[in-house]
């Protein structure tokens, strides 16, 4: 090894340190391809599969690349998100619900499935230090792995999603509020 | 450490100012050698760094970073011994053999001496025809009288060889 100055051994060791650190960040995209492929196997459309797959597992590489909590809290996201992205599919293709009425059945699925994440992920936020942070991050990622599922009953199913995001995460908000 | 391992970055020079002297230190007592030292210390922070983010918060940053050492300085040092016989070998086969090795050198510079000791012992008629026939460029023919002389020279210095030095029996 030739020898260097500290100016080049601190620029080195400091592309080792973010070398290290996206090999480590990588491993959130363990936990994101196997739910796309999972996506595309059960027939979600490829458009929609790459591009909120895509963002899912950009955004959770960069953010896990940046810091720990961001990590935690695209894992906790994509985690909580699951049911979002799994109801409305099992529940349009087992027809659980009536199909005679007005409203397609998968929107009141996408909007309790999106309570259960709001809720998951609010739970979770207010362990962590920095709880606006961790939130807005995980329930953005809720929201992306929600639709890949949830956009089965279109734009309605998305947004049902996400009213039910905010509708669970509001009370643990509120609550952890109030105590501090 | 523990921050940085948590990806606050504005840890990062706190870590290495406190990382990169000591490692130094460690490697150049390890060595003895600073070129080695360097490379070893070098190494092991790059290490150091490269896993930060498996670093947890029940351990020791100082064994951890030294046990990284270690084994940096262990690896180089074996690398360079390894290097040092591979280089060996085949550099010793290269050399040259025809010249006279230094023993060889030393061994006839001492016969010489000896045998030049020996010559003065001889008379001037029996030292003359040996230093002619000796001589790389003999200046006189070889005639048959030349011959006899010649062969007397010999005895007579193969006696005075043995009176001076021994026989070989």
């Amino acid at each position: 090894m030739a020898p260097m100055t500290d100016q080049a051994v601190t620029r080195r060791a400091r592309w080792m340190y973010e070398l290290g650190r996206a090999r480590w960040a990588s491993h959130i995209l363990l936990l994101v391809l196997p739910l796309l492929l999972l996506a595309h196997l059960i027939g979600r459309p490829a458009p929609l599969v790459l591009g909120l797959g895509g963002s899912i597992a950009v955004a959770g590489f960069g953010l896990a690349m940046l810091h720990d909590r961001y990590a935690r809290a695209v894992r906790t996201g994509v985690l909580a998100g699951v049911p979002a992205f799994a109801i409305p599919l099992v529940v349009r293709s087992l027809h659980l619900l009536p199909v005679q009425t007005a409203v397609d059945p998968c929107i009141p699925a996408a909007f309790a499935s999106g309570v259960i994440a709001g809720w998951l992920v609010s739970r979770r936020a207010v362990d962590e230090e920095h709880q606006r942070a961790f939130w807005i991050v995980a329930v953005a990622t809720t929201a992306l792995t929600g639709s890949l599922g949830c956009s089965v009953a279109g734009g309605g199913g998305v947004v049902g999603m996400i009213a039910g995001v905010i509708a669970g995460s509001a009370p643990v908000v509120l609550r952890a509020g109030a105590r501090s | 450490m523990l921050a940085l391992a948590r990806g606050d970055r504005s840890a990062f020079q706190t870590v290495f100012s406190a990382l990169w002297p000591f490692l130094r230190q460690f490697c150049g007592r390890v060595l003895h050698d600073d070129a080695l030292a360097e490379d070893a210390a070098q190494a092991a922070l790059m290490k150091v760094f490269l896993r930060a983010t498996d670093f947890r918060l029940d351990g020791d940053v100082v064994a951890w970073a030294l046990g990284i050492a270690v084994f940096e300085c262990r690896s180089l040092r074996n690398r360079r011994t390894r290097r040092g016989e591979e280089i060996g070998h085949p550099a010793l086969a290269t050399v040259p053999v025809a010249g006279p090795t230094p023993e060889d050198a030393a061994i006839e510079a001492s016969l010489g001496s000896a045998l030049r000791e020996v010559l003065q012992t001889l008379r001037p008629l029996d030292r003359e025809t040996l230093e002619g026939f000796l001589a790389p460029t003999p200046a006189v023919r070889r005639t048959p009288l030349l011959r006899k002389r010649l062969q007397r020279a010999l005895e007579r210095l193969r006696t005075a060889w043995r009176e001076t030095h021994g026989s070989d029996d």
